[in-house]
């Protein structure tokens, strides 16, 4: 449920979009997230969001760690993400050995960034094979990863183990991926690299486990997605003219962005009422990630042949859902997933 | 009825194939698509090859199509050195045709159609881009926006407002040929583009600039009925373009499904095959439209309501395809070719008259036969 608190926060989030993030989120979008937004983000208290206040986190309930999702995704899904990647991965995979626990604070105490390489359970993965090689380093290669700049990075070894790798030299130079530019995705290249073990077994499990309890926060992050770029829609719409007419005037435009306006209320009003069941997280997830790709569709086409350079801030939303559904939502596994809550018993698996 | 191509255009149309597997490498196309830069050499070396002939229209389309399916940055780059030379063609003398069309059909020279504003692309009859009548030449000045080969053309065709409209806004608007060389003339390269980035886009200012009298194509105020006949010409190849890029989409995603299967029986339960059925369906249809608006066009007998459903019906299939691609390939097609697929597609829906205003074109056509039956 959100209280007054949380109006108080979300305002403060919002001012501090609107005063930092939204000026510089072009910039973000063309060379990558630097250290001093993470550090901004990170003196503001919300890098480590959601972590305990003992390992140098905000400690955030859940409805205010979703407002901010929400709120900085507006402006930059990427910076949206690489809080996520920490407090909803990173943090609930580290917390459990001590030497995890302790790369949290080093993460959090020196505002850097972290990863998981969430790639082994995703759809479309080849598979790239082990990477223990049969002494105390890792040897091997994941590809498209995303956060290319992330101090440490959690991992599948593919023995069973969860290991962590303090070394942000394993990534390749920058490389171009679809969405979250401001992240990167790119080539962990392991050779002979020094690990520590935070999970013996059940790598896949956890990986699993991380990815499904994330729902709600990539409801938060897509909605944040919806809000942006309808909002710049439906902004576009009132000045552009076309044939002496505001946008807005016509009615194929108008009724467009309002039903999107309107599914994207119910939605957040979902997000926002507390008390959400398992399946209702998945519903809404299932639900805000495909109106993301629909909304970011039309509002970049709403702005004609301005909404295809990104200067107009639009264009990067449309990229950005298609990656944030392909990265953080699984079109088959999730599916699988509702039909399982919908019928009771295992449906949908021929 | 025959769906079929004569062995002429079959044949051709193998060699515009083997060429793109040869020359349109992912790592060229990528190059370009990251660089923001158009690729010179490859489009001397598709007008040498003879692959676009623009005597040849059913070629020229197939060469778009083929070339769009293999990579669209790079395809269209290579198709679009001519564009907007169809109105010249047809509405201009023949000293014009001789002096400009010789040396854009050898490949010497480039052409671009310069008609969109910064205040306006979809309402072509409220541009703002004014000639005044100087006795032997007219002074021209104003700003284009998005126009495609802006800053590497050597002539634009450019529609400017030579006299205020009457009742009809569309009225008072004329033709062109400028020479990007003239006095006055100035391009501004606009980079950042979502998709189809291997193109040059620019934004045009135009200062002074005096455009001899013998360089206004056709007559006086005919420039808005020209543009709209281009256009039912342009949107036929922007068709093929869709069709192209559709298709492309389709067999990197069948591939990559019967690759997977091996590896992942998920690959091969039904959610994923319906997907697969869904693009082919929309690519075999699109082709069906834009060869059957081709096929009026190249006849000289234009359906403008058949010409726009095919524009705005391959856009979209280009657009869900790319969409589609992307669910069934997740991961890998996040940093493949197909995410350039992705971005590329999505122009088709906004260049050469954005599927809305087709939509307007096709709604209006529909209630005019039916008016006319009455
Ligand atoms: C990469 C690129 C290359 C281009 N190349 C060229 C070129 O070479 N030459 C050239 O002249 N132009 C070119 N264009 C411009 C292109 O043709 C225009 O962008 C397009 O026609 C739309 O015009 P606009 O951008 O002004 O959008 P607007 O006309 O402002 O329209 C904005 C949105 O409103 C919608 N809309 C407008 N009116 C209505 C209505 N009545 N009802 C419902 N919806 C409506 C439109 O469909 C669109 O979605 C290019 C554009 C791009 C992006």
């Amino acid at each position: 449920m959100v209280t007054e608190e949380h109006e108080i926060l979300r305002s403060t989030v919002r001012e501090y979009v609107q005063k930092t993030l939204e000026p510089g989120a072009l910039d973000i979008e063309r060379d990558g997230l630097g250290e001093e937004i993470r550090k901004s983000v990170s003196a503001q208290g919300f890098l480590g969001a959601r972590i305990s206040s003992d390992l140098g986190g905000s400690d955030l309930d859940e409805a205010g760690y979703l407002i901010l999702l929400d709120e900085i995704a507006r402006a930059s899904p990427s910076v949206s993400v690489d809080i996520m990647l920490l407090n909803s991965f990173f943090y609930p995979l580290a917390s459990g050995s001590d030497e995890g626990r302790d790369a949290v604070k080093r993460v959090l105490s020196e505002g850097k960034g972290a990863t998981v390489v969430l790639n082994t359970i995703l759809e479309g993965y080849r598979n790239e094979g082990e990477l223990m090689d049969g002494s105390s380093k890792i040897t091997g290669v994941r590809d498209n990863v995303l956060n290319r700049n992330a101090a440490m990075s959690i991992l599948d070894a593919g023995n069973g183990s969860l290991v962590l790798v303090d070394d942000a030299s394993v990534f390749s130079k920058k490389d171009y991926s679809l969405g979250f530019r401001g992240l990167g995705m790119a080539k962990m290249e392991m050779r002979g690299t020094e690990f520590r073990t935070v999970a013996g077994k059940g790598a896949e499990h956890a990986l699993d486990r991380a990815m499904n309890e994330s729902d709600p926060a990539v409801s938060a992050i897509a909605l944040g997605i919806i809000s942006g770029c309808l909002q710049k829609g439906i902004d576009y719409s009132k000045v552009r003219k076309t044939f002496g007419q505001p946008l807005s005037a016509y009615q194929p435009v108008a009724f467009t962005l309002s039903s999107l306006k309107a599914e994207e209320e119910l939605l957040r009003r979902t997000l926002y009422s507390g008390d959400l069941g398992e399946k209702e997280k998945l519903m809404l997830k299932i639900s805000s990630l495909d109106l993301a790709k629909r909304a970011s569709k039309y509002a970049l086409q709403v702005h004609g042949g301005y909404g295809y350079f990104e200067d107009f801030g639009v264009e990067k939303f449309y990229r950005d859902s298609t990656a944030l559904a392909t990265l953080f939502g699984r079109s088959v596994r999730d599916m699988e997933r509702l039909s399982h809550h919908i019928y009771g018993e295992k449906a949908g698996f021929l | 009825m025959d769906f079929e191509f004569p062995e002429e255009i079959v044949s051709f149309r193998e060699k515009v194939r083997e060429f793109a597997e040869r020359e349109f490498t992912p790592e060229l196309a990528r190059k370009f698509d990251r660089e923001e830069k158009y690729p010179d050499e490859l489009k001397d070396r598709v007008i040498r090859e003879k692959l676009v002939d623009p005597s040849d229209p059913w070629k020229t389309l197939v060469a778009i199509e083929e070339l769009c399916r293999h990579d669209p940055g790079l395809g269209i780059s290579a198709t679009v050195p001519f564009f907007g030379e169809e109105v010249l063609l047809l509405f201009g003398s023949d000293e014009q045709k001789k002096k400009y069309l010789e040396k854009v059909n050898n490949g010497e020279a480039m052409m671009g159609l310069a008609v969109t504003e910064p205040g306006g692309g979809s309402d072509v009859a409220g541009i703002k881009t004014n000639a005044k009548d100087m006795g032997d030449h007219y002074l021209v000045n104003g700003s284009k926006m998005f126009i495609t080969n802006g800053g590497i053309a050597d002539y634009l065709v450019m529609l400017v407002r030579t006299s205020e409209p009457d009742e009809k806004r569309h009225h008072g608007l004329s033709t062109f040929l400028v020479e990007t060389g003239w006095e006055g003339f100035k391009a501004n390269k606009l980079v950042g583009k979502l998709g189809v980035r291997a193109t040059n886009t620019a934004e045009l200012q135009i200062t002074n600039m005096k455009v001899p009298k013998e360089n206004l194509i056709g007559e006086e105020g005919k420039g808005f009925y020209y543009i709209m006949t281009f256009f039912n010409i342009s949107r036929v190849f922007v068709a093929a373009q869709g069709l192209g890029i559709a298709q492309g989409i389709l067999d990197r995603s069948v591939r990559f499904v019967n690759e997977m299967s091996h590896e992942d029986e998920g690959y091969n339960r039904e959610q994923i095959q319906f997907h697969l059925a869904d693009i082919a369906t929309r690519v075999e249809a699109a082709r069906n439209l834009t060869y059957k608006a081709a096929s009026f066009l190249f006849q000289f007998k234009p359906d403008p309501m058949i010409t726009s459903m095919a524009k705005a019906y391959a856009s979209e299939a280009a657009v869900f395809a790319s969409e589609k691609a992307m669910e069934i390939t997740g991961l890998f097609g996040l940093t493949s070719d197909l995410e350039r697929y992705f971005r590329d597609a999505k122009i088709t829906e906004i260049w050469e008259g954005t599927s809305e205003v087709e939509r307007l074109i096709i709604s209006r056509m529909l209630r005019k036969a039916q008016a006319g039956e009455q």
